[in-house]
């Protein structure tokens, strides 16, 4: 059976770090990113999933949601939002994101959620 | 003595001499000596005397003391200007606004409140006044229109107004949010006054205070906490995960292991409310508390908070009696928080007891969740003050029962913002009964 891919974008290293070994644990091809603008070159090898934080240095998570799900091509890959705060889950919603994690969120939220979406 | 030797010196009575007999009469005003040599102010009318033949025979002068109208005067004038001193020297800006039309109080609040914006202008003011929105004298403020500065599209100064027509023009330490001349935002706390003419308002007296400096330390301790429970939460984040993953790999085949590993996520769980509940309150303070409305079941919310209390208490049975559908419009994440945090209450506070029921109820308008435990209860002197924030109950041992003293604040503050209410009933060593109502519409 081929892995789903899942794209994690998060400013913080231990974040990246520890949810990549839980879902890989989970049987999922994990790839990551510092970096939000990575997502805006997206342009082929697209993943089935992606993790966003909302609030990372350069760009905030929102702009970024907003920007795949205006674009015809990464339209229709999920996007879970991920946020300390959980009053941006309004906003979250407004940029297009099909859900939301708070953090810290439980593991076994973040796998249901990530199952959830890419079957 | 009409003319004092000064007079004489200064030709006075020549010159009054001279008038008489060129005007047939002359009047004066100065002042004149006394036999005692005390002086006093008169005013006077002198006239010819004529005899029989028509010839000027003499003069006659008639004087009025006007010495005590000249000190009231005097004193009043000097009185106008302590006066104007005093307001001109108060911190406070004082003002009067009055109304070109007169306002009925028993118009409607929106109708008042329009003719308020319309008709209301800046009679009168202090130079403070004037320099709290950056005016040089209040001379360039007065006749200003209320739209100038209290910006009617501000929900905060529609609900200032409004709460001045609700005090019944009385209105005490209530806060504006208004421009300045450069169009700067800034805060005022404020004691108004309306007054009656015939039963209708003509004008309102006012006086206020300039908060923006303390407004801006609370919006940076906002920020500040803001700031520090993200950053908290991201190590907690990622603590959580390593918790989490050590227990799923090595937990089954180590129990041992695996009960501390709880015990470590049972800390953190208890930070990241420590957290949550810090940041609530800077929220409900600030009125930046965001509501995430969606249509739910109560009954399934409830059933699902109580399974989730149930699992981590064992000291405790949860009896639940919610059926059927019961379905509302509202923020179920709040109101799940608004049932934990009194479902904790109810455990906590009742450790000699082993059950806490809890029953939803319909109503024609509203919903009710109804905590009842057989703890310790409030007693009555505490009745007033368990919705204050930072309230703690009054026990001996205090550390038998941790905590900030924030959940029961958080919860009344939350119910009201979810339309709701918080009200509860309680008897010192019979435990205690809470009812959340939340509106079936919102």
């Amino acid at each position: 059976m081929i892995k789903k891919k899942v794209l994690i974008a998060d400013d913080n290293p231990e974040i990246l770090e520890i949810v990549k070994i839980i879902l890989e644990d989970e049987g999922f091809e994990v790839e990551v990113t510092l970096n939000g603008k990575d997502l805006l070159k997206l342009k082929e090898d697209f993943p089935d999933i992606i993790l966003l934080d909302i609030r990372m240095s350069g760009i905030d998570g929102n702009t970024i949601a907003k920007f795949l799900k205006n674009q015809e091509s990464s339209r229709n890959i999920p996007i879970i939002m991920i946020s300390a705060n959980r009053d941006t889950q309004a906003t979250a919603a407004e940029s297009g994101a099909d859900d939301f994690l708070c953090k810290p969120f439980e593991l076994e939220e973040l796998i249901s959620k990530v199952r959830k979406y890419t079957n | 003595m009409i003319f004092s030797k000064i007079d004489k010196k200064d030709k006075i009575n020549l010159e009054e001499l001279n008038n008489v007999n060129k005007f047939g009469k002359a009047r004066d005003e100065r002042w004149h000596v006394k036999k005692d040599g005390s002086l006093f102010r008169a005013s006077g009318v002198i006239t010819n005397l004529v005899d029989k033949t028509g010839k000027v025979s003499g003069h006659m002068k008639i004087l009025k003391d006007i010495t005590r109208e000249i000190e009231t005067e005097r004193k009043i004038r000097e009185g106008d200007e302590r006066y104007k001193s005093f307001l001109n020297n108060s911190s406070e800006g004082i003002w009067r606004f009055e109304l070109e039309v007169p306002l009925s109080p028993k118009l409607t609040e929106d109708e008042q409140l329009d003719s308020m914006y319309k008709y209301a202008y800046l009679a009168e003011c202090n130079e403070t006044l004037a320099k709290m929105y950056g005016f040089k004298n209040s001379k360039e403020i007065v006749g200003a229109r209320l739209n100038e500065f209290l910006i009617k599209e501000d929900p905060k100064n529609i609900e200032y107004l409004r709460n001045f027509i609700k005090s019944d023009y009385r209105l005490m330490n209530a806060e504006s949010k208004e421009v300045d001349r450069a169009k700067k935002i800034r805060y005022f706390s404020n004691n108004l006054i309306g007054v009656f003419e015939n039963g209708m308002i003509t004008r309102a007296w006012g006086s206020q205070r300039d908060i923006t400096d303390q407004y801006e330390i609370i919006r940076q301790k906002d920020e500040f906490i803001g700031v520090i429970s993200h950053e908290l939460k991201t190590p907690l984040t990622s603590m959580k995960g390593y918790i989490q993953m050590l227990s799923k790999r090595f937990g089954e085949k180590d129990p041992e292991l695996n009960k501390y590993l709880l015990k470590v996520d049972t800390q953190i769980l208890k930070l990241t409310k420590l957290i949550n509940e810090s940041l609530d309150v800077t929220r409900i303070d600030s009125g930046k508390l965001q509501l995430n409305n969606a249509s739910f079941n109560l009954n399934t919310l409830v059933k699902e908070i109580v399974d989730e209390v149930q699992s981590i208490t064992e000291s405790h049975t949860i009896k639940v009696k919610a059926k059927g559908k019961a379905l509302l419009v509202n923020d179920k994440d709040r109101v799940g928080q608004i049932l934990i945090n009194l479902l904790s209450n109810a455990i906590k506070y009742s450790p000699e007891a082993n059950k806490v029921i809890v029953t939803t109820r319909s109503n024609k308008n509203s919903y009710h969740i109804i905590v009842k435990d057989f703890g310790i209860g409030i007693p009555k002197s505490q009745q007033d003050k368990i919705f204050d924030r930072f309230f703690r109950a009054d026990v001996l041992n205090s550390n038998t029962f941790p905590g900030l003293g924030l959940g029961l604040y958080i919860s009344y503050e939350l119910a009201k913002r979810l339309s709701g209410s918080l009200v509860f009933k309680s008897i010192k060593g019979k435990g205690s009964i809470f009812n959340l109502s939340l509106p079936k519409t919102v």
